[in-house]
């Protein structure tokens, strides 16, 4: 690894008597593509809505590049190059597919043209034939895809991605993992990514990180959470993470 | 992207129109110049109102606050400084636009029915609070002001005030800076997060509305050359600028422009022969507006040219990289 | 009087009018909980019951039966109100609903000015004052009080504590899991406004037997109702009573040391502060948009 990007420090969220996040601290090298995983309500997307500035921790600290960042406005955050996608793909649906892109803010130091940025960007993701197309009209996977092109109009170190397989066929699911690996080794960006997809996640990640409500219960190379105990009984009590990767296929 | 050539023709025309509404108060009668520049202010608010309302998503009750800010300002600027009355007006969209920072900076963090209902206690408390305040406005007694000269005064400022808007708002829609306004409306916190600080445009929107319902509160005032708590907030103004707006299509460049002359025509109709009943008909203009066509008559046109845009088309094959496909797409 | 002994009756007055209040912020956030929407023409409704009320007395009914028959004709209104417009934009973007509301209210308001001129008018019903020491206490206000109080307890236990209620609340929010449960969610929300509107209508007739009002009063109405939800979040039933509390302590307050004018205006500035300092409510676990 060349150095940490991204660290969170003992971050915690509590909405009044809830405790979302509870002290969670990990790092995540630069070039990585680390996996969140754990059950639903495990606090997953609470993290990334602290690390991205939508919500404020109760406590804890989060740096980027060695700066402290924690609280920070999420705008600030994208121009000073995290990127992140949703849940459910946050695209403009009112705006055509080239609009999208080009409202995008150039990021502050930049080399290239937006307008070249763009075009690649909407070739890269296979939507470079329908740059006047309306958002909205998109099928579900475009949607997913021109989220994911419309963050690196930020020139992003750092993406956040979650839910990335959600909705995908096996098929989509792993023109997705190339597509993240490719945009990796051309443009040293450092993944993060939520899924609920678990053996998409760790054929995806070299590292994973688990939560279950709202602490880590561990993080690792993926080939040791694929065993680990504490994880395998958080999704399923008694029965085994193997036989949900088998289901998948 | 867009073809700049289209643009000659546009301009031409635009500037044929102008000239023949500049002739208008040299040919036609007082009662068609008073008509006209009435028009003209319904036209004003309309954009302003479509300024923050129809771009951000964010629906005021009470953008007539800012009008009733611009109406005293100027009345005080004229009647205790003795500035003439054009500047005057100017000097009081200034003002409106900046306490409109402060205001909109605080209402606009409100969401929904909270900012709606915010703007229209706002408007309710400047209507109580220059009642009561008697040593700058002369409470509900008033501030008489010297009559206006020549009607054409009047009416070339409303002219000048409802261009500047149609070509502020003409701007915005053809420019990024306007499709960033627009993310507030269509998801604002998407918009944070590819680094749209949405505080700011917000905070912009809700300012050129001030100065353009401040500028049309200071001519207004000058015209009627008189100001009081009721007819510095008119509410029925503030309704009217509502209705036009979305009558026309909120959240487009001519939508005000074709609600505010269509109503305008209208209200002058019920105003003659309905004077108690037109604010009912325009509470059920409005509920109809909502059910049944709430993208208005531009609003339509837009969806149409949506639609057939659109298209269906499955992912493409093969793994994805950086560089552009050769020529195959 | 004494200083401490008036200050306590201008306390009492203001925890009578709260009782009020209370009625009708119950009516807003049941709305509010079951529709998702925020009932801006729910002062205008209170006007209508204030209205009816006061045009039955006029024809010789007395406000005995004049209540309930408002309690009907308001539950109706809302019902049909809730059926035939606002069902339209329930799926809608919040937009759409306020500005049919709005739109709505402007309706209800001019009838109302067309109907019963903008006159203020007032319904003297129950004259006779109780003396509690030095205290006075208009037996009305007491009387209605009580009603007001007794009909805020029971709507809230019945939406809060009953089994039904709950039910209804919480499969409303996913009307799709209660069709499958087999709740027709289209009659719960019509019924729902229907019951809003006849606290609101119920709140109109109190008003009238108290204070004088006129058409124009939804206006302030809505303001002062909301600043109650503000205060006390919306969804928040126990902090209802609290909001109602704090605003109607407010207006008798100021209403005492001050003219009318004043009170308006400090009313006003109650509401814009209580929006900048705590949009979600000060107790919390209100909900927002």
């Amino acid at each position: 690894m060349n150095g940490t990007i991204l660290s969170v420090e003992n971050l915690t969220k509590k909405f009044g008597g809830l405790l979302a996040v509870h002290r969670c601290s990990f790092n995540v090298g630069r070039g990585s593509i680390t996996g969140l995983i754990g059950p639903n309500g495990a606090g997953k997307t609470t993290m990334f809505n602290l690390i991205c500035g939508n919500l404020k921790p109760t406590a804890g600290e989060v740096f980027f590049q060695g700066k402290r960042i924690t609280g920070y406005p999420p705008h600030r955050l994208a121009r000073l190059g995290i990127g992140r996608t949703f849940q459910l793909s946050r695209i403009f649906k009112g705006m055509t597919v080239w609009e999208n892109l080009s409202l995008v803010p150039s990021p502050v130091d930049s080399s290239t043209s937006s307008v070249s940025k763009a075009e690649d960007l909407l070739h890269a993701v296979g939507l470079g034939h329908l740059p006047h197309t309306y958002a909205g009209t998109l099928s579900y996977g475009q949607q997913k895809l021109l989220e994911f092109a419309r963050t690196f109009m930020l020139d992003p170190q750092l993406v956040l991605l979650d839910e990335i397989f959600a909705g995908l066929n096996p098929e989509e699911m792993e023109r997705q993992i190339q597509t993240i690996r490719t945009f990796r080794e051309q443009t040293q960006t450092t993944f993060v990514v939520i899924d609920h997809a678990v053996s998409a996640v760790l054929r995806l990640c070299e590292r994973v990180i688990v939560m279950n409500q709202g602490e880590i219960i561990a993080q690792g190379p993926s080939q040791e959470i694929e065993n680990n105990e504490n994880v395998i009984e958080a999704y399923f009590g008694s029965s085994s993470l193997e036989f949900l990767m088998e289901e998948k296929g | 992207m867009k073809i700049r050539l289209s643009l000659l023709p546009r301009v031409g025309l635009f500037s044929i129109a102008l000239l023949i509404l500049a002739l208008v108060p040299a040919i036609a009668s007082t009662y068609i110049v008073t008509f006209v520049l009435t028009l003209f202010m319904y036209i004003a608010l309309a954009y302003s109102w479509n300024f923050i309302s129809g771009y951000t998503g964010y629906i005021s009750f009470g953008q007539i606050a800012l009008f009733g800010i611009g109406s005293y300002s100027c009345a005080i600027l004229i009647f205790k400084c003795n500035i003439p009355w054009f500047l005057a007006a100017a000097m009081s969209s200034l003002i409106a636009g900046a306490l409109a920072i402060p205001l909109g900076l605080i209402m606009l963090r409100l969401k929904g029915p909270y900012f709606a209902v915010g703007m229209m206690g706002l408007f309710q408390f400047l209507a109580a609070l220059a009642a009561i305040w008697k040593s700058l406005t002369n409470g509900a007694t008033g501030i008489y002001l010297p009559p206006v000269s020549a009607l054409s005064y009047i009416y070339f400022a409303f002219l000048g005030l409802a261009v500047a808007l149609f070509l502020a708002t003409w701007k915005l829609e053809h420019s990024v800076f306007g499709l960033r306004l627009k993310t507030v409306k269509e998801d604002e916190e998407g918009a944070e997060s590819v680094g749209i600080n949405t505080t700011f445009y917000k905070a912009f929107a809700f300012v050129v509305s001030a100065l353009g319902c401040g500028f049309a509160g200071g001519i207004e005032v000058f015209y009627v050359s008189y100001v009081d708590p009721t007819t510095a907030f008119p509410a029925v103004l503030n309704i009217t600028m509502i209705i036009m707006a979305l009558l026309g299509g909120m959240g487009t460049y001519w939508g005000p422009l074709i609600g505010a002359v269509l109503l305008g025509q209208v209200s002058e109709f019920l105003w003659a022969h309905f004077p108690y009943f037109y604010l009912i008909i325009y509470g059920a203009l409005l509920a109809f507006i909502i059910m049944f066509m709430p993208s208005g008559i531009m609003g339509y046109f837009h969806k149409r040219k949506m639609l057939k845009g659109g298209g269906d088309s499955p992912l493409p094959d093969g793994p994805m990289t950086l560089k552009p496909a050769t020529g195959k797409e | 009087m004494r200083g401490s002994l008036l200050v306590l009756q201008v306390m009492i007055n203001g925890l009578l009018l709260a009782g009020i209040y209370g009625v009708a912020a119950v009516g807003l956030n049941l709305i509010f909980g079951v529709l998702r929407v925020a009932n801006i023409a729910h002062g205008d409704f209170i006007m209508l019951g204030a209205f009816i009320v006061y045009s039955l007395s006029t024809l010789g009914v007395s406000p005995l039966i004049g209540i309930p028959i408002v309690g009907g004709v308001l539950f109706v209104l809302g019902l049909l109100t809730e059926r035939f417009l606002v069902e339209k934009v329930v799926y809608q973007p919040m937009a759409y609903s306020l500005l049919l509301l709005y739109a709505v209210s402007i309706l209800l308001r001019n009838a109302g000015l067309n109907l019963w001129t903008s006159n203020y008018v007032s319904l003297n019903v129950m004259p006779g004052t109780l003396h509690i020491g030095s205290l006075t206490i208009s037996e009305i206000r007491l009387v209605v009080f009580i009603i007001a109080v007794s009909l805020t307890v029971f709507f809230t236990f019945i939406l809060n504590k009953t089994m039904v209620g709950k039910t209804i609340r919480a499969s409303i929010q996913h009307p799709d899991l209660a069709g499958a449960c087999g709740i027709d969610v289209r009659k719960v929300r019509a019924l729902t406004f229907g019951v809003g509107s006849l606290l609101a209508g119920i709140t109109g007739t109190f008003f009238i037997m108290l204070f004088s009002v006129n058409p124009e009063m939804g206006d302030m109405m809505i303001l002062k109702l909301f600043a109650i939800v503000i205060v006390g979040g919306l969804g928040n039933y126990l902090g209802t009573f609290v909001g109602a509390l704090v605003v109607a302590m407010a207006e008798t307050f100021t209403g005492f040391y001050a003219t009318t004018e004043y009170s308006d205006v400090a009313v006003f500035f109650l509401f814009l502060l209580s929006l900048i300092l705590r949009p979600q409510g000060l107790l919390g676990g209100g909900k927002t948009t």
